[in-house]
């Protein structure tokens, strides 16, 4: 008696799932084919490489160190990055030059980084930023992955 | 023993104290920047305001006394009012670069900020611009933006080193610190004004920019580098992997011992100490080779009983000196037994003692004869420590042919003189009792742990011992 229940429900998802796909398929063939605009997305996979996701203005992603007017970081060493860091993963070193204490190694290992962000938060002198919008870093070594911030030229 | 009442409570304390030490004896925290403990009260900073019941005004607790009956509130309503309003002032005219400062961590503004401030800023007036890095000294620099004028560093020259070489200028909201016409700081006590300033205003020059306070671990020790013996702390990073190119010790401070040393070391200490951890040597030499403990067992054997003077070393502990001479003294019989040590240096009456070396008062307790007293020739001997070099006369005694062993955690400078060396670990990584110049014991624990394994002058003793005792 009880199987003659689950034979209805089977037929009953299907149906749901027939529907999402007629529909789907509908509003995908006239956004892409036919290029019409519609209110409804229709297939929810992006097409990855050609197509980006749109990120968050408040998005999380790849650090960045700010600079000065001069040209010089405008880290001073306070390391309370390093000491908010929950994974352990950024390395700062700091000298004195001219007299003011500045920055003169940053290095973020980006395969320890938990993207929490609370390096940015704690920085008083607004120092690093994760909002560069880059996320796809990859990398065959890990050494490639110890980002140096302090570096302006292109990686 | 008098009764007071502080915050409603009865406390009996001791007579003579001030308010602010006899709440700090019964566990009262009084926040407060001019007062010291080693240092006579001023009353300058209005941190330590506290109401006392009569009074018409709150009262500074650093140089009031207290006395029979006396009632004490110290967060009461008026009291952290007070408060608040002293730190507005204190902070007019500080910079607040904590990111750059290297007194972040310690810092007593800091500290009383969190637990009393929380306040906007209420002036309008920009910040007055002063000096930033002015070398006080060879060691020090002075940030004027950031002193608070609590007076601690111009009483401590006038107090503790009696030479009067920090003055206040000017008046009122002008008034700075500052040497006769920008003079450097001559004293061999220099390291202690950085300490003891409660901001960063003083900074030390050795520590300026290396590391923050808080990746620091404190660990307790006495100083090996004359005979007073004072306390001191050695501050060493923490176990954590971005700290992992920093040597060991990082830098010195003075421990508290009111009848040693109160709260202040020499320069010598403070700078200075790191020197020892310097031409360490691991590895066990004979004849210009490396060996192993096997062999070094047999090599003993075949030498100790040869042996004819023993040299110790005055940086040997109370046990090492009881164990190396009831081995030698007592159960070879060997006579000839000197100590020696670093040679003698200067002297004044505040701390820094003549004798150089850490426990030759437990070496003269036991009737150890000096090494210039030395009148024979010597052929085979067995040396704790390398001193050579500060006792010259040594070297001439020694014949030819003879068979030099030595113990020390240090590279000798002629090393083709000795045939057998033993590396052992240096005063930071063993533990012991000393005796300083009065007589007095104290007891130490190893502070760090040795980079590579090597065994202490105590277990070399018991490992001569047993192999004495087989024969």
């Amino acid at each position: 008696m009880k199987g003659f229940l689950y034979f209805f429900e089977t037929i009953k998802g299907l149906l749901v799932t027939g529907k999402h796909l007629i529909v789907n398929f509908f509003f995908h063939t006239i956004n892409y084919i036919f290029r019409i605009k519609t209110k409804r997305r229709g297939s929810v996979t992006t097409q990855y490489p050609e197509e980006k996701r749109e990120i968050p203005p408040r998005y999380r992603t790849k650090h960045r160190m700010m600079f000065n007017e001069e040209g010089t970081p405008r880290c001073v060493g306070c390391m309370l990055c390093v000491t908010v860091c929950p994974s352990d993963c950024i390395f700062v070193k700091a000298e004195e030059i001219e007299g003011k204490k500045i920055a003169t190694e940053f290095i973020i290992h980006v395969n320890r980084c938990a993207f929490c962000g609370y390096c940015v938060e704690v920085c008083p002198e607004d120092a690093i930023r994760m909002d560069s919008g880059k996320l796809d870093f990859v990398s065959d070594s890990q050494k490639n992955l110890s980002l140096n911030l302090l570096f302006k030229g292109k990686k | 023993m008098i009764k007071i009442k502080i915050n409603d409570k009865e406390y009996s304390v001791k007579e003579g104290l001030t308010v602010l030490q006899a709440a700090e004896e019964v566990g009262i925290e009084i926040p407060h920047f001019c007062a010291h403990e080693y240092l006579k009260p001023a009353g300058l900073c209005r941190m330590c305001l506290v109401e006392i019941k009569g009074a018409r005004k709150l009262q500074t607790s650093c140089t009031t006394p207290v006395k029979e009956g006396l009632e004490v509130w110290t967060e009461s309503e008026a009291v952290v009012k007070a408060r608040e309003e002293v730190l507005k002032l204190h902070f007019a005219n500080h910079p607040i670069d904590c990111p750059e400062c290297d007194q972040a961590g310690e810092c007593s503004l800091q500290e009383y900020y969190d637990k009393y401030g929380f306040y906007d800023n209420p002036y309008i007036i920009k910040k007055e611009k002063r000096e930033k890095d002015m070398e006080l000294s060879d060691n020090l620099i002075l940030d004027r933006e950031r002193c608070i004028l609590c007076l601690r560093c111009v009483r401590f020259t006038e107090e503790i080193l009696g030479d009067k070489q920090l003055f206040v200028y000017e008046r009122g909201n002008k008034s700075y610190i500052s040497t006769y016409k920008g003079e450097k700081i001559i004293s061999d006590y220099s390291g202690n004004i950085a300490e003891i300033c409660p901001v960063g205003a003083i900074t030390d020059k050795s520590f300026r920019f290396k590391i923050r306070s808080w990746f620091l671990e404190k660990r307790e020790t006495i100083c090996p580098l004359c005979s007073r013996g004072c306390n001191i702390y050695i501050e060493t990073p923490k176990d954590k992997p971005y700290l992992d190119n920093y040597e060991r010790l990082i830098r010195v401070k003075s421990g508290d011992n009111g009848e040693i040393n109160k709260s202040f070391i020499c320069d010598t200490g403070r700078y200075k100490l790191a020197e020892i951890e310097k031409r360490r040597n691991y590895k066990a030499i004979y004849e210009m080779q490396n060996v192993n403990w096997v062999r070094i067992k047999k090599i003993l054997l075949e030498h100790i009983v040869t042996l004819d003077t023993i040299i110790l070393s005055s940086w040997l502990s109370n046990e090492e000196i009881d164990l190396a001479l009831s081995v030698f003294r007592d159960y070879l019989n060997i006579k000839n037994i000197f100590y020696w040590g670093r040679k003698d240096g200067e002297e004044d009456n505040i701390l820094i003692r003549k004798d150089k070396n850490p426990n030759t008062t437990y070496l003269i307790e036991k009737k150890v004869k000096n090494i210039d007293s030395i009148d024979s020739r010597i052929s085979n001997l067995l040396v704790f420590g390398d001193f050579f070099e500060d006792n010259p006369s040594v070297k001439e005694m020694i014949g030819e042919n003879s068979f030099i062993m030595m113990i020390s955690p240090y590279l000798p400078r002629d090393i083709g003189k000795i045939n057998l060396l033993l590396p052992v670990t240096n005063f930071l990584e063993k533990g012991g009792n000393w005796t300083n110049y009065e007589g007095r014991g104290q007891t130490t624990k190893p502070v760090f742990n040795p980079k590579e394994e090597i065994k202490t002058e105590f277990e070399i003793l018991q490992i001569i011992d047993s192999l004495l005792r087989k024969e």
